[in-house]
Formats: C-alpha cells, sequence, structure tokens
C-alpha cells in the first residue's frame, strides 16, 4: 500500500495492511517531529510534495524491495501539510517470513524515500522563522509571502 | 517552444509561483533550460547547481533533450521523511 495522505497516520490500519499468516515478522518503522536539531528547537513542520511522481517513486520503492528481499506486504505512508511535534510524519512497514528481511528491507526503504522520492519538508522554527530543508542547498528564510 | 515548469519548496518560493512559462529553442536539453531559467529568473540562479529536473515524473539527465507536451520539475533536494 503506497499512501500520501493530509490525514495523522493511523498506525493499526497501516499494522493491518501488512498482517498476514505468511509472516513471521512485522517490522514498523516511523518517522516522527523531533524538538530539538542541534540544539535549534522546532515547533512544527510542514510537508509538500509533487504527487504524482511521489507517488510513482514510492510504488518504484516497493517493486525494488521485493525483488531483494523475501517480503508479503510493503506499506509506505508519508503525510503532507502541518504535522505537529511527535507526530508521525512517515510510516514504513514490511511483512516477511524471517526478520532479517523484514529488519533490512524497512532499514533500506526509509533510507531510500529519504535520498529520492521529491517531498519536502520546511522547518517552522520556535522562534518563529520557517526553512525549507533542502540538503547540500543554502538555506533560505521564508517570506511572510509564501502562497502555501 | 514554451513550456511549463512546476516548482516547489524553496524553489517555489524563490520564484513566488507555483508554474513558470518560459521559451525555450526546439531541441533544447536540460541544462539549456536550467541556464535559460537562472537568466529569466534571477531568484533561482543560486539554487540551479542544487536542482534536478524531472521530465514526466522520471529524473532527467542534463543532456536529455525536452519535447512540447511534457511534465517539466524543478526538483530541489528532497527532504521527507
Amino acid at each position: 500500500m503506497i499512501e500520501l495522505t493530509q490525514d495523522t497516520i493511523n498506525t493499526d490500519a497501516v499494522l493491518d495492511s501488512v498482517a498476514s499468516t505468511e509472516a513471521g515478522a512485522v517490522v514498523l518503522f516511523l518517522g516522527t517531529t523531533r524538538e530539538f536539531t542541534a540544539g535549534r528547537q522546532t515547533a512544527s513542520l510542514d510537508y509538500e510534495s509533487y504527487g504524482e511522481m511521489a507517488q510513482r517513486k514510492m510504488e518504484e520503492l516497493e517493486a525494488e524491495a521485493r525483488r531483494r528481499w523475501s517480503l508479503i506486504e510493503v506499506t509506505l505512508v508519508h503525510r503532507l501539510g502541518h504535522v505537529g511535534l511527535g507526530e508521525a510524519s512517515v510510516a514504513i512497514a514490511v511483512s516477511s517470513p524471517h526478520r532479517g528481511d523484514a529488519f533490512t528491507a524497512g532499514q533500506w526503504l526509509i533510507d531510500t524515500l529519504k535520498e529520492i522520492v521529491p517531498i519536502w519538508k520546511k522547518e517552522n522554527w520556535a522562534d518563529g522563522t520557517s526553512e525549507w530543508v533542502h540538503p547540500g542547498m543554502p538555506t533560505t528564510t521564508c517570506p511572510e509571502t509564501d502562497p502555501k | 517552444m514554451n513550456i511549463e515548469v512546476k516548482l516547489f519548496a524553496a524553489a517555489r518560493q524563490a520564484a513566488n509561483q507555483e508554474t513558470l512559462s518560459i521559451e525555450i529553442a526546439e531541441g533544447a536539453t536540460v541544462q539549456q533550460l536550467k541556464a535559460e531559467l537562472g537568466q529569466q529568473f534571477p531568484g533561482l540562479k543560486t539554487m540551479l547547481d542544487h536542482l534536478l529536473v524531472a521530465i514526466d515524473t522520471e529524473y532527467a539527465g542534463e543532456d536529455q533533450v525536452l519535447q512540447a507536451g511534457q511534465d517539466i520539475a524543478l526538483i530541489p533536494p528532497v527532504s521527507g521523511g
């Protein structure tokens, strides 16, 4: 199951989506909003995506993970819009006959998602400033005129 | 030919719009599109080295030739997760 959603991620539904009597292992990864990054305080995050491409890239990740490991079900859910502290922005769940494949595939899926899926995070800092996070690119503080 | 370019995150913010319309030569490559964008939209100039281009929802190489009717987007370094 691949999903981009504006809603709170329902982890029970994510786990249900990978449940199988063939499975000996289910691994669930949640990426959650951390309050402090290098000593700087975050108030919240906002995510946006290039929807069609993000969906396609997440489908490709699932297909590649299934080629590499023995998996039964794979679910990738990424949240968009406003995400509060402690809340999950991404959920990855995999089921497999044995735990090794589930752990390895889960790690690969989140690492690769963060590298290639066109989704962007805006840090809303506690001091009232905001900036888009673009690894490797000089930072820009968002002006009030941001249309989104 | 005229093409529409989708923008996201800091690139959208720098140009202050969600899509740009730009005139490029027939047979222009991704690299030439980026150079043209830098000239016409100064706000994007400092970002260009960091931006990838997607054609029809697939990452494109710098030498790939653009064609009318394709879905073109500028992809700044991603930060999902």
